[in-house]
């Protein structure tokens, strides 16, 4: 690596991952400050670092989803924020998915960071909320036809002015939300969290000296672009195509359309969604923070996953979309259900640059993000609870690896909330978590089981409102690999009371109700014929495929004695057969 | 002084037994290293003792005690050679060690081929028992004894030699755990149980039963070692030495408590490294060190920092999580006895393959054909083939270079650039691993001491210092078997806890805190006194674990002041923790409800720690300590005549100008061409690159 700026490479890596050491200890002092279990358990949060331009220098590990989309943020702020706006302890707030948010419950706090006086760069967290006002308690309901009702939505607000908190804003949110206490203290996690990231920069600052910091930075945002341009370059040049669908918007049942062409020219790469579908009535549209980030996503992955993922990589790709399209809705376009969309850009990348590529992609993921919100009052406190959910999963085949089981994929990296956890702290029990088995997509590697859990609430009425998708479209195989299994939400599951009910919606449910919350099985890779008959094996004796699943999609003999694969019988019925 | 007072300490090795001898009679301490026994790692263990004991002109009648820092649960893990574990959980949750907490590796953030590792029982042994607690510790749906009858059956037919129980909301209430382990047991007698109340009482069930799986995995291995040990141990010292076995946080405990917690033994000889450490850091009045040793088959990398090493309860080991206290390390492959290889690319590799302790380097002529990093530092003369271990193990120069002949026809290059070349990759291996624990963390590592040690560690220490510009490479006296001198320096610790689960500080009375404190020290001095350790030789910490309500996470904090929990105690207590939680979380939000979660209590039984000779110094010149010249590679510089000095002739104050080589029994240190090192008052060498200055 060469160093323009009179760094040397090792300052300019020791400066990196000091960096990202902040950005990390900030997602720390969030979780471990934070209320709500969205926040604790999953932690589906995200903190970075930028330049003054607002570019991202650093990220913690946390979901890329939320990461490769500030840079959008970014843009919007200092657009309205000048450097004579803004002061050391501001903490400016926003989750307008029109001035770059997510959705409404992903509230932005950002703090400018100062040393000697001048302006440094941010210090950016996002957290998901469990609640921020809007039609449903935990603000996850699918279906929902605009904007205003998803919640209270926040332009870029200065909620702590030079360190002291503006009540008068902290009030009009108080009067928004369900659960004020674990809201504003979820907040106030965000806001600890910047104040170690400002602290943790500036001391940055003084120990190497402004221009070391800056230099390297800019140096370390070069040399991310260079990879990336690098690894373009050996991509045979072309364009390549794909389509994915939506199941549905959650209010008209028809599928929605999202296009992919992406051009490969020398070290450039042009990601061209303008064939998608009209934005949908429904809000599973995708907001350009959104769409920017599942784009980036593959590409780091594809052309260079060691890149350090700044804002560098994303300078060789051109992003090219349509206002009024489902991946660049306009207002008052609902949009919190936007995983349906992004994940399917993603699954839409992959398939498309399989074509060239075919063994740096994976087979297609569960593609959606299964997200619930439980909403009522704690018969044993009488206060009211709201439990958000987000169940992680689905990992296509690879190459030359199934898809990890149980592991979740792409845009989120999330964890789930334990069991313990869960009915600790609300009225629900967890009855069953478990592997589904005959779910993974055969092929010569398989894609990874589906994951089940069933929900009792032990009081009512509950408001269930959730986005999930892939209910009617399974996971698809790839060269030669077979589809995954779809998803479901079923309520009352062997009772004659059992019905399916929508991958998006908001429904009031009843003491004693049980939910099963089904995820899609991902798509397998190449011919199924060709697996391994080891792992046939493996996965027979593990209880991970019957006997019949692998008589009709592997098409072998299995020993009634042992449960495993006769050979010999195999081979006999395969070249009769053939 | 005489009768039983010898204390000894053996580490375990991949390559060799180390082990440390310390007369407090007269301050002699002496040390001895034997090649490791695979086979049967005690075989290692009594030649290491017998070895030291002879050097030492004593009997087994004259020992103590013996520390020992075993490494056979961290190798069953690493090379997944841990035992067939039944796992039984509650109805529904079969499948918690595959699940896990479904979060993708930090590393396959954007890298779709990175995953968690397979948990430690495949999916075919897990079964399920029908029973429920709840979240109050209720008893929902009682246990169904058909259900565990049917499960130890299945176990018992399938042969497993352990069984891991961990059932939702036990560690809240045991029963049901209890109850089943009592019903296996009945079917599968002899069969060691670990159940997760017992081994983990703390709350998310998966983190929970990984440790209890782990515990399971371990279990059989460590008994049958520590049992058969004891009793040999018995034969050769008489049952009066007591054995005593380091655990993974640093701190000793007693066979019978190791055998029951197997998890906390892992890592256990690497942990007595870093303590070590930073007690030698100590003596120098380093604080900030990154601590590596270098043995022949791993490379143990700790971080101390403020003169402490690292500890944390939200660890893992080998990527799965183990809920207990324990030094941070990271391992990595590399050592003597990594071999070089090439690969389909034609760029040289070196490791993580190890040629181990058998047959081990092809210089051993043992049967070794593949060239190992030993190899190539013996041809660059950087060993002396005649002085290995003291002489006790004469190197075979010529299968040295043949092995590395191998690899330098297919390079094209000469042998000397080839086994420097070894050297440089392995190296290159070396200081990714520490910057993963220092840099990748913003560690700024040019702000710290290299603390070298290892049969390994002085020959590559001042070349890793200079890559990762750090200032300064320290080699202690005794390098070579610095761990196992390290162990003597360890204090017996037991940890208790009482969970509180969240008490509001207006509601506490103190007196009834002192109670609890009380009840928990009376457990600790018994079974310390059990141990021998009374009096002066106890130390007990008191600690408790506060959090703002509402939140989840807790912080943990040492009692304040020394008396009996009162008012002002607490009132302190409670300062003590918004000082803390701004330090950490940058506000502290006053009036914010406070509850106090646990309790907890650290006890210590502490021995007398030897003390490090002291030389007289003598001057700056070095000369009264040269043996020879010999030549050795220095790439571009070429072939240079090399001075070389023997480590035990060297007095306080002494400057060796580089190129030089530093020879004690079980190691060596390379002073390369434009550095000098600088002898301290105990042997130990001070070596600045020249980096930073």
């Amino acid at each position: 690596m060469t160093a323009a700026r009179g760094n040397d490479p090792v300052t300019m890596q020791v400066i990196r991952y000091a960096s990202e050491r902040i950005a990390d200890e900030m997602g720390n002092t969030l979780v471990r400050t934070g209320r709500s279990t969205i926040i604790t358990e999953i932690k589906d949060i995200s903190c970075v670092i930028t330049d003054p331009r607002g570019q991202t220098v650093a990220q913690a590990h946390h979901t890329p989803s939320l990461l490769a989309g500030f840079e959008i943020t970014m843009r919007h702020l200092v657009e309205e924020f000048g450097p004579a706006d803004l002061l050391p302890g501001d903490v400016i707030v926003m989750n307008d998915p029109y001035r770059g948010g997510q959705h409404i419950m992903d509230l932005y706090a950002i703090s400018p960071a100062f040393h000697d006086g001048e302006l440094i760069g941010f210090v950016g967290n996002i957290a998901h909320h469990s609640d921020l006002g809007g039609v449903a308690a935990g603000g996850v309901a699918g279906g929902i036809r605009e904007i205003y009702l998803e919640g209270l939505r926040l332009p870029f607000v200065k909620l702590v002015k030079a360190g002291v908190e503006d009540r008068e804003i902290f009030g009009i949110i108080e009067n928004q939300i369900r659960v004020p206490d674990k809201t504003l203290g979820d907040i106030r996690a965000q806001i600890s969290s910047l104040g170690v990231g400002t602290d943790r920069l500036a001391r940055m600052f003084e120990r190497y000296g402004r221009s070391v910091v800056e230099g390297a930075w800019a140096d370390l945002l070069d040399y991310s672009e260079r990879r990336m341009r690098q690894g373009l370059a050996q991509v045979p040049d072309g364009t390549y195509k794909a389509e994915d669908v939506i199941d549905d918007d959650g209010v008209n049942d028809r599928p929605i359309k999202i296009s992919i062409e992406v051009t490969i020219a020398g070290e450039r790469a042009i990601i061209d969604l303008t064939g998608s579908d009209p934005q949908a009535e429904g809000n599973t549209n995708s907001t350009p923070a959104n769409t920017h980030a599942a784009i980036y996503y593959v590409m780091i992955a594809v052309i260079d996953p060691g890149a350090p993922p700044n804002s560098g990589c994303y300078r060789p790709i051109e992003v090219v979309t349509k206002p009024g399209t489902v991946v660049d809705p306009l207002p008052p376009g609902a949009v919190a259900a936007r995983t349906n969309c992004s994940q399917k850009i993603a699954e839409g990348m992959l398939q498309a640059l399989s074509q060239v590529l075919p063994e740096r992609v994976t087979a297609g993921s569960h593609g959606q993000i299964t997200t619930c919100g439980f909403g009522g009052f704690d018969p044993a406190t009488g206060e009211r609870f709201i439990f958000t959910d987000i169940q992680g999963g689905g990992n296509g085949a690879r190459p030359t690896k199934d898809g990890a089981d149980g592991q979740d994929s792409h845009l989120p990296r999330f964890m789930n909330t334990p069991v313990e956890a869960v009915e600790s702290r609300f009225p629900l029990r967890i009855e069953r978590y478990e592997l589904l088995p005959d779910t993974g997509g055969a092929g010569r590697t398989r894609g990874s089981m589906a994951l089940r859990r069933d929900i009792r609430l032990l009081t009512g009425p509950v408001s269930f409102a959730r986005y999930a998708d892939r209910h009617k479209f399974p996971p698809l195989g790839l060269f030669g690999g077979k589809t995954g299994s779809t998803g479901a939400f079923i309520l009352n599951p062997g009772t004659p009371d059992e019905r399916r009910l929508p991958s998006k919606g908001l429904d009031s449910l009843a003491e004693g109700d049980l939910v099963r919350l089904v995820l899609p099985g991902a798509g397998g890779y190449g011919p199924p014929l060709e697996r391994d008959l080891d792992a046939i094996d493996r996965d027979l004796a593990d209880g991970k495929i019957s006997a019949e699943a692998a008589g009709h999609d592997y098409d072998v003999v299995v020993d009634q004695t042992t449960g495993m694969v006769d050979r010999g019988a195999t081979e006999k019925h395969r070249s009769d057969a053939g | 002084m005489t009768g039983r007072r010898l204390r000894l300490a053996v580490d375990v090795g991949g390559t060799f037994t180390d082990v440390t001898l310390a007369d407090p009679a007269d301050g002699r301490l002496i040390s001895a290293k034997v090649s490791t026994t695979p086979g049967d790692r005690a075989d290692g263990v009594l030649d290491g003792i017998a070895v030291a004991l002879d050097r030492a002109g004593a009997s087994g009648a004259e020992v103590a005690d013996v520390v020992h820092g075993s490494t056979t649960g961290t190798n069953a893990l690493i090379e997944r050679t841990g035992v067939r574990v039944g796992f039984l959980t509650t109805e529904g949750f079969r499948d918690v060690l595959e699940i896990g907490r479904v979060m993708r590796p930090m590393e396959g953030l954007y890298d779709f081929n990175v995953d968690r590792p397979p948990p430690l029982v495949p999916r075919r042994l897990c079964l399920e028992a029908r029973e429920r607690m709840t979240a109050t510790g209720d008893v929902l749906v009682a246990l169904d004894e058909e259900s565990v009858i049917a499960a130890a059956k299945f176990f018992a037919r399938e042969e497993v030699e352990a069984v891991a129980v961990c059932f939702l909301f036990a560690h809240l209430d045991p029963r049901h755990e209890e109850r089943a382990a009592a019903i296996i047991a009945q079917r599968l007698p002899g069969i060691p149980i670990s159940l997760s109340n017992r081994i983990c009482p703390e709350y998310r069930e998966y983190e929970r039963a990984s440790t209890t799986v782990m515990n399971a995995y371990l279990a059989p291995i460590m008994e049958r070692y520590l049992d058969d040990l004891e009793a040999r141990l018995d034969d050769a010292l008489g049952d009066e030495a007591r054995l005593f076995v380091v655990q993974a946080n640093g701190g000793t405990a007693s066979v019978a408590a190791a055998k029951a917690r197997a998890v906390t033994t892992v890592n256990s000889g690497p942990a007595g490294g870093v303590v070590a450490a930073a007690w030698y850091g100590r003596r120098h009045q380093r604080e900030q060190i990154v601590s590596v040793d270098m043995g022949g088959t791993s490379f143990d990398i700790g971080l101390i920092e403020d003169g402490r090493s690292k500890s944390t309860t939200e660890g893992s080991f080998q990527g799965l999580p183990v809920k207990i206290p324990i030094i941070d390390l990271h391992v990595i492959g590399a050592g003597g006895g990594s071999i070089a290889w090439i690969d389909p690319g034609g760029a040289l590799n070196v490791g993580p393959r190890s040629a181990g302790a058998d047959p081990g380097p092809a210089c051993y002529g043992r049967g070794g054909e593949e060239p190992t990093v030993t190899d190539a530092n013996l041809v660059l003369g950087r060993i002396n083939p005649g002085y290995f271990n003291g002489g006790r193990i004469t190197l075979d120069a010529d299968a040295a270079r043949r092995s590395v002949e191998r690899l330098a026809g297919p390079l094209g290059m000469s042998l000397d650039d080839t086994s420097l070349g070894i050297v440089r990759v392995v190296n290159a291996n070396m200081t990714k691993g520490i910057a993963a624990v220092t840099i990748e963390r913003g560690i700024d590592v040019r702000e710290f001491s290299l603390l070298s040690f290892g049969g390994a560690g002085g020959l590559h220490a001042v070349d890793l210092a200079r890559d990762l510009e750090m200032t300064e490479a320290v080699i202690p006296p005794m390098a070579g078997t610095f761990s196992a001198l390290g162990l003597l320096v360890t204090e017996t610790r037991y940890d208790y806890v009482i969970a509180l689960g969240g008490v509001a500080t207006g509601r506490i009375v103190p007196s009834e805190i002192e109670a609890r404190y009380a009840e928990m020290e009376d457990n600790a001095l018994s079974s310390l006194a059990d141990q021998g350790f009374i009096g002066d030789a106890v130390r007990l910490a008191r600690a408790a674990d506060l959090k703002v309500a509402g939140q989840t996470y807790e912080l943990s904090l040492p009692i304040p002041g020394g008396g009996e929990f009162d008012g002002d105690t607490l009132a302190a207590l409670v300062r003590s923790f918004g000082d803390l939680y701004r330090a950490r979380y940058a506000f502290f939000f006053d009036g914010e409800p406070i509850e106090i979660v646990n309790l907890r209590l650290g006890a210590f039984g502490l021995r007398d720690v030897p003390d490090l000779p002291e030389v007289a110094g003598a001057g700056v010149d070095p000369s009264s300590a040269f043996k020879a010249l010999r030549t050795a590679y220095f790439g571009h510089a070429g072939r240079l005549d090399t001075p070389v000095y023997d480590r035990a002739g060297l007095a306080s104050g002494m400057i060796v100008d580089g190129p030089a080589l530093i020879e004690e029994e079980t190691s060596t240190t390379l002073v390369p061409p434009g550095t000098s090192a600088a002898v301290t008052g105990d042997l130990g060498l001070i070596i600045a690159t020249g980096a930073n200055s």
